[in-house]
């Protein structure tokens, strides 16, 4: 236990935590000022997909359910705001929390009929899943999807009168709901449904005999993952103006399973860290573009062999150790 | 007080295909005493085990607990009526710290939801701080203080038994299930484990104890149930299951003259 006591050393002081804390958000604000367009939105989309990897990290981190289509929830959220905003003018911002709605209704739906399902099983039912979302949009049921084209002219969201437009308003955007997304899952994780949830991934046998009702709180996760990505499908959406099911294939669903793996499961900073190599990967890789995709396989595996739990792991001890929890 | 029976199986029946584990069972735990449940490995022990707890659902019969019937509950909700267990090699949640997995037992006496939670509401800040309290208490009882923020897959196999009863009884259970407490143990650990487990009743908590090693269940029961290929073949207190021919049989199979004979 000597070893605890030496890390506890630097690491639990509050004003170092505190300071790391305020020099990565004075980064994040002063971003967009000291960058580039094109870097600005490398930026959006760190944010956008971490959205979507917080929202799959409550499913796969924090219960660890094997969930290998969550890119349909995202086009459902994309989808909702497009019809919506599109057909009956109703304005792009407001849509943001009827699309995570959306989302969550359908995964509750979705998931009703599937979550006694285990490991690898549940896995192979919602890859389908996402298939079949992605198929449902290209055949246009009732005219309403637009088909392979998707629906175009999606009108700009706008707060208190200021249009967001630029890439630095989504910056802000997708980062203000990423925020606040982080938060409220912070938060969960410090309560007895987040332990729970925990309980269920460790041992479900286990988890069930000492009381945690595992069928809800399974699809608790997932209507939340669901809603998350719902967000994320509204902002992506907006920023787009337009959304088509070419979007939301299944190498989205597993770039997203990656990033919480990446990361490490049931960590927070460790999604965003894992959000930020996923989309900055390719970008750093563009000059050897043919061979990218090998370099982030390789990756992948190193990071699996080196490092099982993620690069940035939950360290349990030393949020006791820092007195993170009530006492 | 003593003689009341709290928790019975009434003529549960088991099958896995064509295999009976547990046939036609009939088990009485009476309040406030420790009743061993032995047999030889494969007798359904650990079966009937799973069929109290609701993780198996028996083909026949019916399990009563305080004259209710548990028949068809999902084992969360068996645990929420007071029924603990603990499992032969210990569940732990492995990557979780030793508080947080003691923590679970409070999981189900607490009522935060899903809003309380997130905004951290005062109710469930205090919830949360007396699941904790409850917890550390029994950390110190069971002489797991010292590893309360280590990770549970860190600990010594004793520890994790011990561990493992902690949480069980984090959960203020009325009756506890003890699948092979002392199995792996070393005798220091097992004497601690004993003592324990037999200072149990006093504190208001009924034991089913299934156990190999003789001398604990000897030292703790007051009433014996043997199995035998899923059926009941004894039951008394230790002193007559001791000397009953039938449990002898069972275990060391029958006298001189068959095994010269078959060997």
């Amino acid at each position: 236990m000597r070893w605890l006591g030496k890390r506890r050393a630097w690491c639990s002081k509050k004003w170092v935590r505190l300071a790391f804390l305020v020099v990565a958000l004075a980064l994040l604000l002063s971003f967009p000022f000291r960058a580039s367009r094109y870097w600005v939105d490398v930026g959006f989309y760190v944010g956008l997909y971490a959205l979507l990897g917080l929202g799959l990290n409550v499913i796969l981190g924090e219960v660890g359910l094997f969930n290998l289509g969550h890119a349909a929830f995202w086009a459902l959220g994309a989808y909702t705001t497009a019809i919506l905003n599109v057909r009956f003018g109703i304005p792009t911002l407001a849509l943001l929390p009827v699309s995570a709605l959306v989302a969550a209704g359908c995964a509750w739906l979705i998931s009703f009929p599937i979550i006694h399902l285990r490991g690898d099983y549940l896995c192979i039912v919602t890859i389908a899943l996402g298939e079949i979302v992605r198929l449902v949009l290209i055949n246009n049921p009732g005219g309403l999807t637009g088909g392979p084209n998707g629906v175009v002219g999606i009108a700009r969201p706008v707060i208190a009168g200021h249009v967001i437009r630029t890439p630095t308003d989504f910056y802000f955007l997708v980062w203000a709901v990423v925020a606040i997304c982080a938060l409220a899952l912070r938060q969960l994780q410090r309560s007895r449904l987040g332990r729970a949830w925990n309980y269920i991934r460790e041992d479900e046998i286990a988890a069930e005999a000492m009381g945690v009702d595992v069928r809800s709180l399974k699809l608790l996760a997932f209507v939340l993952g669901a809603a998350a990505a719902g967000l994320a499908g509204n902002i992506f959406a907006a920023k787009m103006r337009m959304v088509s099911p070419d979007s939301f294939t299944f190498i989205e669903s597993c770039l997203m399973f990656s990033i919480v793996l990446l990361g490490g499961m049931g960590s927070i900073p460790g999604t965003i860290l894992g959000a930020a190599l996923v989309v900055l990967f390719p970008e750093i890789f563009r000059p050897v573009a043919q061979y990218r995709l090998l370099f982030f396989g390789l990756a992948l595996a190193a990071t699996m062999y080196f490092r099982p739990g993620g690069l940035w792991p939950r360290r349990r001890t030393m949020e006791f150790l820092m007195g993170q929890v009530e006492r | 007080m003593r003689d009341e029976v709290l928790l019975e199986t009434q003529g549960i029946t088991k099958r896995f295909r064509g295999l009976v584990a547990v046939d036609k069972f009939d088990l009485a735990v009476r309040k406030g005493t420790i009743h061993s449940l032995i047999g030889p490995n494969g007798a359904g022990k650990t079966t009937v085990f799973n069929v109290i707890t609701g993780i198996y659902r028996p083909e026949d019969g019916k399990v009563v607990f305080q004259g209710q019937m548990l028949n068809g509950l999902k084992p969360h909700e068996i645990l929420a009526r007071g029924i603990a267990r603990t499992f032969q090699n210990p569940r732990l949640f492995k990557n979780m710290t030793c508080l947080e997995n003691v923590m679970a037992g409070g999981h189900v006496h607490g009522r935060a939801g899903f809003w309380a939670s997130i905004l951290r509401l005062p109710h469930q800040r205090r919830e949360e701080r007396a699941i904790q309290a409850r917890a550390e208490e029994w950390l110190r009882k069971l002489g797991l203080w010292y590893f309360r923020y280590e990770l549970a897959r860190n600990i010594p196999y004793g520890c994790q038994k011990l561990l493992e009863l902690a949480r069980a009884l984090a959960a203020q259970p009325t009756v506890l299930l003890l699948d092979e407490p002392t199995c792996g143990l070393n005798e220091s650990e097992k004497e601690t484990m004993m003592n324990f487990i037999g200072s149990l009743p006093k504190e208001g908590i009924t034991v089913l104890l299934v156990e190999h090693n003789m001398n604990v269940v000897m030292g703790l029961s007051d009433l014996i149930t043997v199995m035998n290929y899923g059926r009941k073949i004894a039951e008394g207190t230790p002193e007559e299951v001791y000397n009953n021919p039938v449990v002898i049989e069972a275990y060391l199979g029958r006298g001189e003259e068959h095994a010269i004979a078959s060997g």
